[in-house]
Order: structure tokens, then C-alpha cells, then sequence
């Protein structure tokens, strides 16, 4: 299994197959809805995140390679709203200071965070 | 007056934004002003060939239903497509988010530069599973729903 991604974007795969394929240089098709005739699934694979869509789709792409494949097989694409804690910093009076520049106070606030999880296949397609 | 305003502000437009993005898995068509189909994951597909990936993010005021699937609508008439399909939705408190496929149905892509060779049968919906053949052997019993 392989692990792949930046800050905003994960991404794994594992070999189902026992068709061991070298690092696929070349183009991948990515395809939803349908597989295209003769295609060998060589392993699952899952990107999630809440970077852009392209980069979610990208980081899908590299793990296929990383199985060898040249198609990206897109099985299901579940929408997620995850909640986060983010820090806030807030100036507030400073009672019983000389200077009253400079007193803040940092608490928690919930924040919602669309995000996206792709998961489908790495399949290879022979082409004549 | 101050809670007037602040009322007349949570109202306004601006306070609800829906967003959408695409990623393209074919060549989009010519922008329509056409219904769009939307269906939802678990649905039967209609034979389609996948233009996008699109997905809708409503804020605020927006995150609802109505707004996030008309985003989605908006793209797929954007990219020439008839329908939106395996549509799913998450909702949060103040955020609703929905992905899908834009596809072109096939019924519709005759004359379409770019679309892949198809049937021109029209989509019909599948055929109810055929009733389980009787058993061949006449020991077992009926089950007790059949109908006679």
C-alpha cells in the first residue's frame, strides 16, 4: 500500500491483483460509469480531501500510475462536510493595564470543510 | 434600527454563495439552455457517456438542496450535458455539498462532435426482474406468498 498526497489531499492504493506493473510513465484516461473493454483491474485506490477537484482527481491519477495503471476507474465519489476546530484570535480590552495594545485572547471555532473522497480502480488496458 | 440592518444584511444575496467545480473526462458540448435530468446515486443510469466530474458547494444561505443541485445543473447545461448522475449530497450546519457526473445521454448525442459512436435506441428504464422459475422437483412446497 502506498500513501501520496499534500496538505490538502490523501490518497492511498493496494495491489489486488497479482500483476506486479512498473510506475506507468504514460497517459492515464480517467473514466466514470463504465470500464472500457479488456481492462485488467490491477487494485483499488481512494483520494480524499478538500483541495480542488482537479487536485483530488490528480492525486487519484498518481496513485494508478504507481500501480502501473493507464486507466483511472472512478467507481464513487462521496461528498463529506467535516467540522474543524480553528483557532481564532480576538483583541479584548486590557482592564488594569497601562497600555492596552497588545492583549488578545485565542479560542475554538467550529468550521465546517467541504471535502470529497474518490474511490475506484487502477485498471490497464492493452492497446495494439 | 442596528438589528434592522443587521436582519436586512443576513437576507441579502450575498450572504449565500454557491460555488462549483468540474474536472473534465471528455469533450463538453455547446452551452443549452435545456432541463437538466439529476439523478441520484442508486437510480439506474441511462446509457451516457461521462463529460465531467462536477461539484457544488452552497454557503450560507445556500447550503441547501435546491441551491447545490441547480449548481450542478448550471455546469451540466454549461458543458452541453443532459443530466447529472450518481448524485450524492452531505449537509452540515451551514455548508451542503453535492458531486456527480455530467453526462450527455445517449439519446441525445446524435450530431455531437466528439461523441462516441452509439445505439439510437432510445433509453428505456431496465425490465423488472423476471419472476423466479418454478422448482423442478414437485416435493417442495409453494412458498406461502406465491400467487396461484
Amino acid at each position: 500500500m502506498s500513501l501520496a498526497g499534500c496538505l490538502g489531499v490523501r490518497a492511498s492504493s493496494v495491489p489486488t491483483s497479482s500483476e506486479l506493473l512498473p510506475y506507468n510513465r504514460g497517459a492515464v484516461t480517467v473514466r466514470g460509469l463504465t470500464d472500457p473493454p479488456g481492462a485488467r483491474e490491477l487494485g483499488a485506490v481512494e483520494a480524499s480531501g478538500e483541495d480542488p477537484i482537479d487536485a483530488l482527481v490528480e492525486a487519484f491519477v498518481e496513485q494508478v500510475r504507481s500501480l502501473g495503471g493507464n486507466v483511472a476507474r472512478i467507481d464513487t465519489v462521496t461528498p463529506i462536510v467535516e467540522t474543524r476546530m480553528r483557532p481564532v484570535s480576538q483583541s479584548v480590552p486590557c482592564f488594569g493595564m497601562r497600555f492596552q495594545s497588545g492583549c488578545s485572547q485565542t479560542y475554538l471555532t467550529p468550521e465546517e470543510v467541504p471535502m470529497v473522497r474518490l474511490v475506484g480502480r487502477a485498471l490497464r488496458v492493452d492497446t495494439p | 434600527m442596528k438589528r434592522a440592518l443587521l436582519l436586512i444584511a443576513s437576507l441579502a444575496p450575498g450572504c449565500g454563495t454557491t460555488a462549483v467545480q468540474r474536472y473534465l473526462l471528455g469533450p463538453p458540448g455547446p452551452p443549452h439552455a435545456r432541463p437538466v435530468r439529476t439523478i441520484l446515486e442508486g437510480d439506474p443510469v441511462p446509457p451516457a457517456q461521462p463529460v465531467a466530474l462536477v461539484h457544488a458547494i452552497g454557503r450560507g444561505l445556500n447550503a441547501d438542496l435546491p441551491h447545490v443541485i441547480e449548481g450542478l445543473r448550471d455546469e451540466a447545461r454549461r458543458l452541453g450535458c443532459d443530466a447529472v448522475v450518481q448524485v450524492r449530497i452531505a449537509r452540515g450546519a451551514a455548508t451542503t455539498t453535492a458531486v456527480g457526473f455530467a453526462v450527455r445521454l445517449v439519446s441525445h448525442l446524435e450530431g455531437v462532435p466528439g461523441a462516441a459512436p452509439m445505439s439510437t435506441a432510445p433509453w428505456a428504464p431496465p425490465p423488472p426482474l423476471a419472476a423466479p422459475t418454478p422448482a423442478a422437483s414437485t416435493a417442495d412446497s409453494p412458498p406461502p406468498w406465491s400467487v396461484h
